[in-house]
């Protein structure tokens, strides 16, 4: 087994032969996952009032959950696999 | 009463409103003669509710798409109540959404809903990170001066991660689900759950900017190491299916790894 003090210089060495701030986006080509690139801040984020809500309209509704029915209403019915086994 | 009384009525007032606290809340509310001081608190409690609401929503995008808008306003109003905000700034508010989903009934059937949900907060936070060039001053010595570390010291040093990284695992493939769901997604809508778990780690580069990266269980094992403050030295007797010198430097190229600190015998 080599020791400990090898694997550290080599490693290190290797880092440095790579170059630190050059690096280039065909360097990551191998790399498994992906890039998602966010160019815009995300806007409103302290803002009072919006334009989905208006206040008053927000108020009649008053967002008390106590005889609502929670029914997934979104894209969640394109998750498939994975149930989990209910009781019979 | 005085002044901390009154604030706590008209928080309750707002945000638990029984009949009871927001009678207790209306004491220091004058009306008009339009509008009862019932209505103003009610106004006052739909602006607040849907400046909130609206703000999680930003920062909780996909979970919002995957229930739809209804449950989700119905479900983030719960959460206010549970974990009240304790900044005042509504960019760092939702913390504690993925374990209140997690605990939340309507939804357990959708077990990867708290993983959503985390990935979601991971992106937010490594999102506003400070940019390290911005910082005022570095916590760490940067990477370029590696060169000039000893031999003999290499063993002492404990390897950073960019701050604005953060390490998640999960049983689902919540990057998947995460990806189907972004606007400019093309191709299969469909996630199958029985893909199995990931390994994953949300943050922020300098060139390339956000990034979800997959990690295979050896470099989790390698990247929360360095993430712990392990000395390199413990670092290197460590198993991996890969050798070190082919571990490491991608991630110091890539700007992952971002400095070092010198640690302690």
């Amino acid at each position: 087994m080599k020791d400990t003090k090898t694997i550290m210089s080599t490693a290190i060495a290797g880092a440095l032969a790579l170059g630190l701030a050059a690096a280039s986006p065909s360097a990551l080509a191998g790399k498994p996952g992906f890039e998602k690139c966010q160019g815009i801040a995300k806007a409103g984020m302290n803002d009072c009032g919006t334009s989905k809500h208006s206040c008053a309209g927000q108020a009649a509704t008053d967002a008390d959950a106590e005889e609502w029915v929670y029914v997934p209403e979104g894209t969640c019915n394109k998750i498939v696999g994975g149930k989990i086994k209910g009781a019979k | 009463m005085n002044l901390k009384e009154w604030q706590e009525a008209f928080y309750k007032g707002i945000f638990d409103p029984t009949q009871e606290n927001i009678q207790h809340a209306c004491h220091g509310v004058n009306g008009t003669e339009n509008l009862s001081s019932e209505d103003r608190l009610g106004i006052y409690r739909g602006s607040i509710l849907g400046g909130i609401t609206s703000g999680l929503t930003g920062i909780f995008p996909v979970c919002e798409k995957l229930v739809g808008e209804q449950y989700f306003t119905q479900m983030v109003s719960g959460y206010l109540k549970q974990y009240p905000s304790g900044s005042p700034d509504l960019g760092n508010y939702g913390e504690h959404l993925p374990a209140y989903i997690s605990e939340f009934e309507p939804a357990k059937e959708l077990v990867y809903l708290p993983d959503v949900a985390q990935l979601e907060w991971l992106w937010h936070t490594a999102f506003n990170a400070t940019d390290i060039n911005e910082l005022s001053s570095l916590p760490f010595r940067p990477v370029s001066e590696l060169a000039a570390i000893q031999p003999e010291d290499q063993a002492l040093i404990q390897f950073c991660l960019n701050p604005s990284a953060s390490l998640m695992q999960s049983n689902f493939p919540v990057h998947q689900i995460w990806g189907v769901n972004q606007e400019d997604f093309e191709g299969e809508q469909t996630v199958n759950l029985d893909d199995g778990g990931v390994n994953l780690i949300v943050w922020r580069s300098q060139d390339f900017g956000m990034r979800i990266d997959v990690l295979n269980d050896d470099e989790l094992k390698f990247l929360t190491a360095i993430q712990k403050g392990k000395l390199f030295a413990d670092i290197a007797g460590m198993t991996f299916s890969l050798p070190i010198s082919e571990l490491l430097p991608p991630y110091i190229q890539m700007g992952l790894i971002a400095g070092f600190n010198l640690g302690k015998q």
